[in-house]
């Protein structure tokens, strides 16, 4: 078992630079990124059910109040494990993130008030108020989400992680 | 005015409800001044504005071999170049969401009075939706309307004093160009005929529909809902069909209307009779004559009796009835009849006149001058041969009384 960790490693770091080699002039990465925005839309079926369907946000009908759900998912292309990764996106301009809507499997997530200076657990994030008191942070507050997985990903592993935001 | 004759010595009573010319008392002002904290209204925030493009992009750092590698961005459909700018946002548009709300600003009832134009019912329109929108307005009336529809119109607070004054305010049929979060006030003005009577009630809602704003000073085409699927551009999106206020159970048909009765009650069901809407107080006057023989010649003041030189004096008597308005700019006039003479020094010398009024000179029963000008009396001055007595204010379950005397020829 430990032979074959270290023989992974050793190989790893090869195939690392051999990536960066290998672009001309274009870093090939060995994660393919995907953000889709969608909203829920209720239908009402043939049969009289109300079904909920996940819709395309930019081809559905998004007005203030709406909620989006932001989807990132991830599709390992390279051929060796990716450590540490981190999967960081904005709460994006305009919306206000949902409170406990983020989700990741095996992640641990955390949250940015300053643009992403700096990531906390909800209970630990603080915000100056009014009058330059501080105050503990609202999930209105959030500016960042910041998705660490816990164990690194396989080659050829796939998942997602998300999160709401209400159109303001 | 009435002017009643008799020459009749027997007691004669004469119950007769009648239109005398009378103002009321204008308690608009402390009825609008109630209206408006009674029907404050919370607007809906508006949020972002139609046509607002909502951007995102995520990215991802992670090592191999333990070596940082370079960030990845992310993309609508995939992307694998790394790099920061590498990516592209996943973007979508705000659609607009016409919403708005009307709001009554209006006591229970709204008291008029016979003959009024000038007694309105307040209503705030606001765009909740996030555009500026144009709203056609448009007054609905009631079931409710006892004596009849009356005639209305629509007015905006043009000196934006949150009170209707008629001739300063503007007649509208259509709030221009209302940005997002912003609040037109109207009145819905009726014209009460004077024929209406005491507590006869007649309901109106004002309905708003919204328009697209077009031009500053047009009213622009109803807006309507974009059919089918998203559009790269700004769709369009009605809210709250029932005028409820509420967005939840608008999904099946949406109209972008709001309807709003002047109780407060939204929708187009009118709300139970008698909650909103005008209440008409009107004077209630009721107008009784009487004579007596009060001296002749030969018995003089001890039974004396209606022969040529007898002095009769009459009393008109005029009662406004319980739960009335108030009457006021009472006038009283009076011819005395063939082979009478009025007699002018009935009370005091150059005093043929007596009169008995709550607002007059405490209530006391006081002579007043045949002469015109100097006091509520006078005999010939403002009708050829006629006493005439005015300035008597009778509020509800109030009365006045008029006295003159006359010599039988």
């Amino acid at each position: 078992m430990l032979k074959k960790t270290f023989a992974s490693i050793a190989l790893l770091m090869l195939t690392a630079g051999l990536h960066v080699d290998a672009a001309w002039g274009v870093e090939q990465g060995s994660i393919e990124l995907t953000s889709i925005a969608e909203v829920e839309v209720k239908a009402v079926s043939p049969l009289g059910k109300v079904e909920v369907k996940r819709e395309d946000a930019a081809k559905a009908k998004v007005v203030p109040g709406d909620v989006v759900i932001y989807s990132t998912h991830y599709r390992h292309i390279g051929k060796d494990p990716a450590e540490k990764a981190v999967i960081i996106n904005p709460v994006p301009e305009h919306t206000l993130y949902v409170d406990g809507s983020a989700e990741g499997k095996g992640t641990k997530m955390e949250f940015s008030v300053d643009n992403g200076k700096k990531y906390g657990s909800p209970k630990t994030l603080m915000v100056k108020g009014k009058g330059g008191k501080t105050r503990p942070a609202a999930p209105a507050d959030y500016t960042h989400i910041r998705w660490t997985f816990e164990k690194p990903l396989k080659p050829g592993a796939k998942g997602g992680v998300s999160f709401k935001a209400k159109v303001k | 005015m009435y002017t009643k004759r008799t020459n009749d010595e027997k007691e004669e009573k004469m119950k007769t409800k009648i239109k005398m010319r009378f103002k009321t008392w204008l308690l608009a002002a402390l009825f609008v001044a109630a209206a408006v904290i009674a029907g404050q209204g919370v607007a809906n925030a508006v949020g972002t504005a139609s046509g607002t493009s909502i951007t995102n992009k995520a990215s991802i750092n992670y090592q191999v071999g333990g070596v940082a590698q370079t960030l990845i961005e992310s993309s609508p459909t995939g992307n694998t170049t790394a790099g920061a700018g590498n990516g592209t946002n996943t973007t979508f548009v705000v659609d607009n969401r016409v919403n708005l709300t009307v709001v009554s600003n209006n006591a229970a009832q709204v008291t008029t009075y016979p003959g009024s134009s000038a007694i309105a019912l307040k209503f705030t329109v606001t765009n909740t939706g996030n555009t500026t929108q144009d709203f056609g307005l448009s007054v609905v009336t009631g079931a409710t309307n006892e004596g009849g529809v009356w005639a209305t119109a629509m007015y905006e607070d043009t000196n934006s004093n949150g009170v209707y004054d008629a001739g300063v305010d503007l007649a509208i049929t259509y709030a221009d160009e209302i940005a997002a979060d912003g609040t037109k006030v109207v009145f819905i003005v009726a014209t009460v005929p004077l024929t209406a009577t005491n507590g006869q009630r007649n309901t109106y809602a004002l309905k708003a529909q919204a328009r697209d704003s077009g031009a500053a000073g047009v009213q622009g085409a109803i807006t309507t809902a974009t059919v089918g699927a998203d559009t790269a551009g700004v769709d369009v999106v009605l809210a709250d069909a029932d005028s409820d206020g509420a967005a939840a159970d608008d999904a099946a048909a949406s109209n972008g209307i709001y309807v709003m009765w002047a109780n407060g009650a939204a929708g187009s069901g009118e709300p139970a009779v008698g909650t909103g809407g005008y209440i008409v107080s009107a004077a209630v006057l009721t107008i009784t004559k009487t004579s007596a023989v009060v001296y002749d010649p030969i018995n003089l003041a001890v039974n004396p009796k209606a022969i040529p030189g007898a002095r009769v004096e009459y009393t008109i008597t005029i009662a406004n009835a319980v739960g009335a308005a108030t009457a006021t700019s009472i006038t009283i006039s009076d011819t005395p009849g063939a082979n009478s003479t009025f007699y002018v020094d009935g009370y005091a010398v150059g005093k043929g006149m007596q009169v008995t009024a709550p607002n007059l000179y405490a209530g006391a029963a006081t002579a007043l001058t045949n002469a015109g000008a100097d006091d509520e009396g006078d005999f010939g001055i403002t009708t050829g041969g006629a006493v005439t007595v005015s300035g008597i204010t009778l509020t509800a379950n109030q009365s006045a009384t008029v006295k003159f005397m006359v010599t039988i020829n």
